[in-house]
């Protein structure tokens, strides 16, 4: 039974008052524009079907129904546009792909008509996806998702495909927030006063322990410098010059009794020559020379001439007066001779003498040797004399320095006295005393070395009469410790800060604020930049993985659509609408993504028919589609100005075509504004179908 | 240090066996145990005329206390909204004979910071003026009081209180941020407010903290928000609630409100279909049913519905979620709000959406971080289908 529109009423459809229709096989509606036409047309297909909102412009506000015969298992159902039920609901399911569109199988418009020409592929293609298929629909949803989500996919739950578009927005949203978490984490490690307050805290008690320490060493100072003095003291009560002084003398006093020692020594080997001495004295004495007889000539008479031959001669030689000269030398030579013989005359004549020869025996047994006159006692008594000289200087000597030895004993008796008044023993052991002296000053001055070290070492004064008491609790080492745990702990507070002062930093630079802010007073904005990066981060992340769920659901409509079409194109339902429309095509393949029309004879692509030919094919495809999914009933077919852009040659052909649908028993709506096209219709109309048509022109 | 209990004996004269102060509390998991102290935060209180609801919240969790044979109530922080603020209020409801038992400890917080213990008449009040530990309970850990002040860090006001802290153990109350809490800013607090660390908490291990100021409840290892016991706004949901601790046994349990609203939000996602109207029904009910709440408590329900999606048609929707809410109101004027919901009635979308959210179901989701939960894929998924922003 054919499904067919059995009564339209409505009421508020401006601006027709209420309008009542019964329609019949073919139902002409004619009217001006802005009469109500098109808004009957939506209020039928509201009324009808839910896939209407995507064709109406304006929302239905009338009130009515449509009455709708022929349904499956159902007498007459009334439909208005608030009803739940709709005419898809009596369609079975697909088997795959998307419900099919009865508004676009049963409603055609004139504007459709000019999709023609700028439709890529040709009106084949077009038909494929806006008409005959949910390709379009599918299409529009798949290019809703970015190019860069459609080839993403999900790995192991995570979201992978090219870097590009959303994911990389994405990717750089994630990383970023890595970086914000990451400072989160630092910020609450080192947000914290608690470690740096603990390490202030510590510095504090160190730095007390410090201060205590420097007291202590300031008193430790201050007893340095009191017993500096003290040695000081002391060192002036026993001077080193004094000790060498001392050291001077007892070496001096040995000395002296070495020499001492040495001259009496000497002096008594000395004492025989004094007995010697006084023999020659005596003997020279006694020693007589001969009285010889009375001298024929003085005794000075040939040394004189001689002497005066001599010089003559040597006068007489320069004053060129040889033979005088040889004369005067001769007479020297001769006074000389003469005088020569006198002396040795006289001599022989004294040693002949007793007392002379006793004298000579003893000299021989003192001196061992020959005396041979008064010449030789003269001559050794000189001899002695030296001897005597220096014995008596030697004796001298003696007593000088046995006087200043006395001298220096006394002076070192009294420094020791002085250094050791008790202790007689020092006076008697003077290398003990002054070895005893020597090792207290060594004492005093490594003493006096030290507490100038000591002083020396420390970085400050001391102060005169200062406080000395806590000075045996200066500990250097302790101090050093201390110095040196403070230094720590300091670079440690200097390091935690400077890490603070490096984060907010790098806060800032992440989001924008000034980095003299305290980091108390960033947070919030780090913690707002990181919500707005997970807020932005999971919409992104929905729309991806919305992406990859819609691209896979896409997927599969695309397969089902196809499936589906290509099933129903081998429905013979569908080729009859075709063959009445066209009169010739009975067969329609779909090849890969385009049409074939085939006659008894040949086989077109349809985009290669001509347009009339390509519009005749696809009304007769939608048509068999919609016929198709009602079991082949014929239903109605609304044609709102459908041929308004055909040219006036093809426009009579065109409501011939209708008119045999409407015999094949479909119903037919034709709404239009066209004087030309109502004349057709009602021209052509009667004669065919007699009494079932309907021509209602809306009121003016 | 400072020992409260003999502090309760000198100044209220005490008997010295009323001191050991026990209650048993039955908790929501069945719990039974001897509990001694109770603490909160953040009441806010400002007038019983402006704010009637914080005043009642009070009252409730006295009478809890006065019940469970509770008498030491700390409050940790934001007493008063404002310093000294309509205190004599406060004072005439603590002033009442039946609560004249109670003591309780009162720390300043950053909305209160000036509280003194001169601002109240009451002897049965003890305010915190400064840093301090005090044994509530003979024989239990001790408390160490923080409180409140500007431009500190909760680490840094402990240092100087590490030698006096017990080394087998004590709790801390605070009032502040806690740094590793709640990720999300809280708009009625804005900044950052005596923050407290996770290395605070390594560093002076104390045994629990008790956080007062956020007002999101919330347990974070050692650290415990009581959250606000009556929300001061609508952003403030589910249930509030105080916890009773348990000082010798470290044993804690939570006490919920049981007097004026509660504020809970739920995003719906409407997926257009034959049966939107009994998906969203069921939602519904599913939704109410995870709160957990008893009757009682959804009749205090004030819920924000916020609903998206798609759907075809607008009555039905409307009849379904007041049949489904039943006596839960909706807020503000009792009417759901579809305003975002996309009206449209094509079959063919319905299916490819149903699909489509098919699909996004069975993605499995395994990032770490910025994860957006279901509603949000399947939001996205019905801006592709129907193309809308």
């Amino acid at each position: 039974m054919a499904v067919h529109i059995s009564e339209i009423s409505l009421d508020g459809l401006p601006p027709q008052a209420a309008l009542q229709l019964l329609p019949r096989r073919v139902n002409l509606i004619y009217g001006r524009n802005e009469h109500g036409k098109t808004r009957l047309v939506e209020f039928i297909l509201d009324s009808l079907l839910r896939s209407s909102k995507k064709m109406t412009l304006r929302p239905v506000e009338a009130a009515g129904y449509v009455r709708i015969s022929g349904l499956p298992d159902a007498e007459e159902i009334r439909f208005s546009p608030r009803s739940r039920q709709k005419l898809e609901d009596y369609l079975p399911a697909p088997d795959a792909g998307l419900p099919p569109q009865l508004a676009r199988l049963l409603v055609v418009k004139g504007a459709e008509s000019a999709l023609q020409t700028n439709t890529p592929g040709g009106l084949g293609r077009m038909a494929l996806k806006e008409y005959l298929s949910n390709q379009g629909i599918i299409d529009r949803i798949q290019d809703r998702v970015p190019k860069t989500t459609r080839q993403a996919q999900l790995v192991d739950g995570r979201i992978s495909g090219a870097q590009s578009g959303d994911l990389k927005k994405r990717k750089e949203i994630l990383d970023h927030l890595a970086v914000v978490e990451h400072l989160f984490t630092e910020i609450d490690a080192q947000l914290s006063d608690g470690p740096l307050g603990q390490l202030s805290a510590r510095l504090a008690e160190q730095e007390k322990q410090a201060a205590d320490q420097k007291i202590a060493r300031q008193h430790y100072v201050n007893r340095l410098a009191a017993d500096q003095a003290k040695w000081q003291q002391e060192s002036e009560t026993l001077p080193v010059h004094e000790i060498l002084h001392l050291e001077a003398d007892i070496r001096e006093e040995m000395r002296l009794k070495e020499e001492i020692d040495r001259l009496i020594l000497s002096c008594r080997e000395k004492e025989p020559l004094m007995v010697d001495y006084r023999w020659l004295e005596a003997a020279m004495q006694t020693y007589q020379v001969k009285p010889g007889a009375a001298q024929e000539v003085p005794a000075w008479l040939f040394p004189v001439v001689s002497a005066a031959s001599l010089l003559g001669t040597v006068l007489l030689a320069f004053l060129n007066f040889p033979w005088a000269a040889v004369v005067t030398a001769a007479a020297a030579l001769l006074a000389g001779y003469l005088s020569y013989r006198s002396l040795r005359k006289e001599s022989l004549a004294v040693a002949s003498a007793p007392e002379n020869q006793l004298i000579a025996a003893e000299y021989k047994r003192r001196f061992n040797a020959r005396c041979n006159g008064i010449t030789d006692l003269q001559m050794k008594k000189s001899s002695l004399e030296q001897q005597i000289s220096l014995l008596k200087t030697q004796t001298e000597l003696v007593k000088t320095t046995t006087t200043h030895r006395q001298d220096i004993t006394r002076q070192i008796e009294n420094r020791l006295s002085v250094w050791f008044p008790e202790d007689d023993a020092a006076l008697t052991d003077r290398s003990a005393a002054l070895r005893k002296l020597q090792e207290r000053r060594t004492r005093m001055d490594a003493a006096m070395i030290k507490v100038e070290i000591g002083l020396k070492s420390t970085p400050i004064q001391p102060v005169t009469g200062g406080d000395v008491r806590r000075a045996d609790d200066f500990n250097p080492q302790k101090l050093s410790d201390l110095d040196g745990e403070i230094s720590r702990i300091k670079q440690q507070m200097d390091e935690i800060n400077q890490q603070k002062t490096a984060l907010k930093q790098r806060i800032c630079d992440v989001t924008g604020e000034s980095v003299t802010q305290t980091l108390e007073d960033l947070i919030p904005a780090l913690q707002n930049y990181r919500a707005d990066l997970v807020r932005s981060g999971k919409v992104l992340t929905a729309e991806i993985v919305a992406g990859i769920a819609v691209t896979q659901a896409a997927q599969e409509l695309r397969a089902g659509e196809d499936s589906t079409l290509q099933s129903a194109l081998q429905n013979p339902l569908i080729r009859e609408p075709v063959k009445a429309l066209t009169g010739r095509y009975e067969r329609i393949d779909l090849n890969e993504d385009h049409l074939d029309v085939s006659d008894k004879y040949q086989t077109f692509r349809m985009d290669e028919l001509s347009t009339g030919a390509q519009e005749q094919v696809l009304l007769g495809l939608r048509m068999g589609m919609a016929s198709r999914l009602f079991a082949g009933q014929p239903l109605f077919l609304i044609l709102d100005d459908a041929f308004q852009h055909s040219d006036w040659q093809r426009r009579p052909a065109m409501v011939d075509e209708v008119l045999r649908l409407a015999q094949s028993g479909w119903q037919i709506f034709y709404l239009t504004m066209d004087d030309h096209l109502r004349d057709l219709f009602l021209e052509k109309t009667p004669p065919l179908l007699g009494d079932d048509f309907l021509a209602f022109s809306l009121k003016e | 240090m400072f020992r409260y209990y003999t502090f309760t004996r000198q100044i209220l004269s005490m008997p010295a066996n009323s001191v050991r102060r026990t209650g048993t509390i039955f908790g929501q998991h069945g719990y039974n145990c001897s509990m001694t102290i109770a603490i909160t935060a953040d009441l806010h209180l400002t007038s019983r005329a402006e704010h009637p609801q914080r005043f009642d919240t009070l009252e409730d969790v006295l009478d809890q206390l006065l019940s469970a044979g509770v008498e030491t109530l700390v409050i940790a922080g934001d007493l008063f909204d404002q310093n000294r603020r309509d205190v004599h209020e406060f004072e005439d409801l603590v002033r009442r004979p039946e609560y004249r038992a109670l003591h309780m400890v009162i720390l300043p917080g950053n909305h209160d910071a000036q509280l003194t213990q001169a601002s109240f008449s009451l002897a049965n009040l003890l305010v915190i003026e400064h840093p301090r530990l005090i044994w509530l309970e003979e024989g239990g850990l001790p408390f160490f009081f923080l409180p409140y002040k500007a431009g500190e860090s909760a680490g840094a006001r402990l240092v100087p209180f590490r030698s006096q802290l017990p080394p087998d153990g004590w709790f801390l109350v605070s009032h502040g941020d806690y740094t590793s809490g709640p990720a999300v800013p809280n708009p009625f607090e804005p900044g950052i407010y005596m923050p407290l660390t996770r290395a605070d908490v390594a560093s002076f291990q104390p045994v629990r903290v008790f956080l007062g100021h956020t007002h999101l409840p919330f347990q974070s290892e050692r650290v415990i928000s009581p959250g606000s016991p009556a929300a001061v706004d609508i952003s403030e949901t589910g249930r509030r609630g105080f916890w009773l601790v348990d000082p010798q046994r470290d044993v804690l349990d939570r006490q919920f409100i049981q007097r004026g609203p509660i504020y809970m939000k739920e995003d719906f996602l409407i997926i257009p279909s034959g049966d939107e109207s009994s998906a969203l029904r069921e939602d519904i009910l599913r939704r109410v049913l995870s709160w957990g709440f008893s009757v009682e408590e959804r009749r205090r329900v004030n819920l924000q519905a916020v609903f998206n999606g798609c759907a075809a048609d607008r009555s039905a929707l409307r009849t379904a979620v007041l049949e489904a809410l039943g006596d839960i109101r909706l807020y503000p004027d009792g009417e759901p709000d579809f305003s975002h919901v996309l009206y449209e009635d094509d079959p063919a979308l319905a299916a490819a959406a149903a699909l489509a959210l098919g699909k996004a179901a069975a993605l499995e989701l395994n990032e770490t971080s910025a994860v957006p939960d279901a509603a949000e894929i399947n939001r996205a998924v019905l801006q592709l289908i129907y193309g809308v922003p």
